[in-house]
């Protein structure tokens, strides 16, 4: 814990910093708080985009509110998402942080796909690559989907946590709408040289895992619930997990081009 | 001491200077500060209410807040009125003054009046 990290904030009600840095359980800043009711804070909190350390500063005092009043947190706070709302001035943790997370994201599932379309078309001995309508559906709606996750992700995940099974449902349309346009739209409307398709996926495989890898190792993605005084947990390296999933792409890419290959030499 | 509860529109307009003056006696937190307007007659603020308005207030730069360490049981968040905020304090309850002073001018004849037409 650090007990000057922030000039006017000294102290903390609860020191308590778990090494491992991931497992760091909320309640532990608000025990005496109803756990429906910090559960409700914070996710409406972590909607809004408040950072985690003003997440703990403010259940911190929720908690030593209700300590010293012995009233329940509904009594003296009201409903926990009005609360949140209510408490939720300041800069937005989006106001700093860098989306190359989700290009990385997108630059990975394009590479990818592009990787792969162009090894089958060169075990089929096919020097120039059809593309189709369907690919253009398929990518048009890669990008609808990367772009309402960049620009409206408040609303995205509203939605999701609102109406899981609407939103279940609309994911399978997605997908089958993807799948129908790649068979069902196979007219050519263009051709283009197989080495240029697999030379731009993996290329693009390149620039997406060096995304991620920047993303990751910036810690963009992490803000832990901090109370008062309590500093940031160390992060250690990025652990087998950590690069499992900046590799996702090239390792899957790998994995089914190997497929590909040792299927046709069989057949 | 009038521990009657005030409508909440009169509160919400009058707790900002109130606030402000509790704080000109220096430091407190958010339950202390409860209790001292229970005291002063103005009934139960409740935290959900008290918090905001110090949020607003630290972010106006009317106050600073400092974690201090309880006794056995959690911190407590401390607010203390910056320079600017003393300044603001002293002007809001001149301009508070004025404020009741013209509507009693306005409203102490009606207490004399007979209430209801019978």
């Amino acid at each position: 814990m650090n007990m000057t990290d922030s000039g006017h904030r000294q102290g903390a009600p609860h020191a308590t910093t778990d090494p491992a840095g991931d497992t760091l359980d909320p309640q532990r800043l608000a025990p005496h708080v109803e756990q429906d009711w910090v559960d409700a804070f914070i996710l409406e909190q972590r909607l809004l985009g408040i950072p985690g350390d003003r997440i703990g500063d403010a259940l911190a005092e929720v908690e030593s509110h209700v300590n010293d009043s012995g009233e329940g947190a509904l009594d003296a706070f009201g409903d926990p998402v009005a609360y949140a709302r209510e408490v939720a001035a300041g800069p937005r943790v989006d106001d700093d942080r860098d989306p190359s997370w989700i290009f990385g994201l997108g630059l990975g599932l394009a590479g990818m796909n592009l990787t792969l379309f162009s090894t089958h078309a060169w075990i089929d001995g096919e020097g120039r690559m059809a593309l189709t309508a369907g690919h253009l559906v398929v990518l048009g709606l890669v990008v609808a989907t990367l772009a309402l996750l960049l620009l409206r992700s408040e609303a995205f995940l509203r939605f999701v946590l609102q109406r899981p099974w609407v939103s279940l449902g609309l994911f399978v349309l997605h997908f089958s709408a993807m799948v129908g346009a790649l068979f069902l739209l196979s007219t050519p409307v263009a051709h283009v040289p197989t080495g240029l398709v697999g030379a731009a996926g993996v290329l693009a495989l390149a620039a997406g895992t060096i995304m991620e890898w920047r993303s990751r190792t910036a810690g963009q993605l992490e803000d832990p619930i901090l109370g008062p005084g309590e500093s940031r947990p160390a992060r250690g390296g990025l652990g087998w997990f950590g690069w499992l999933t900046i590799l996702l792409f090239p390792l899957i890419t790998l994995a089914m081009v190997g497929l590909s290959l040792l299927v046709a030499r069989l057949s | 001491m009038n521990t009657e509860q005030w409508p909440s529109e009169w509160l919400r307009g009058v707790l900002g200077v109130c606030v402000l003056r509790i704080l000109l006696d220096g430091p407190s937190y958010g339950y202390a500060i409860t209790q001292r307007l229970a005291e002063a007659g103005l009934g139960t603020v409740k935290g959900g209410t008290l918090y905001p308005l110090l949020g607003r207030l630290e972010e106006a730069g009317h106050v600073e807040v400092e974690w201090r360490p309880g006794d056995g049981g959690p911190g407590r968040k401390y607010y203390a009125l910056t320079e600017q905020g003393r300044a603001e304090a002293g002007e809001q309850s001149a301009r508070w003054a004025d404020f009741t002073s013209t509507t009693r001018g306005l409203t102490d004849a009606a207490i004399a009046q007979p209430t209801g037409r019978n």
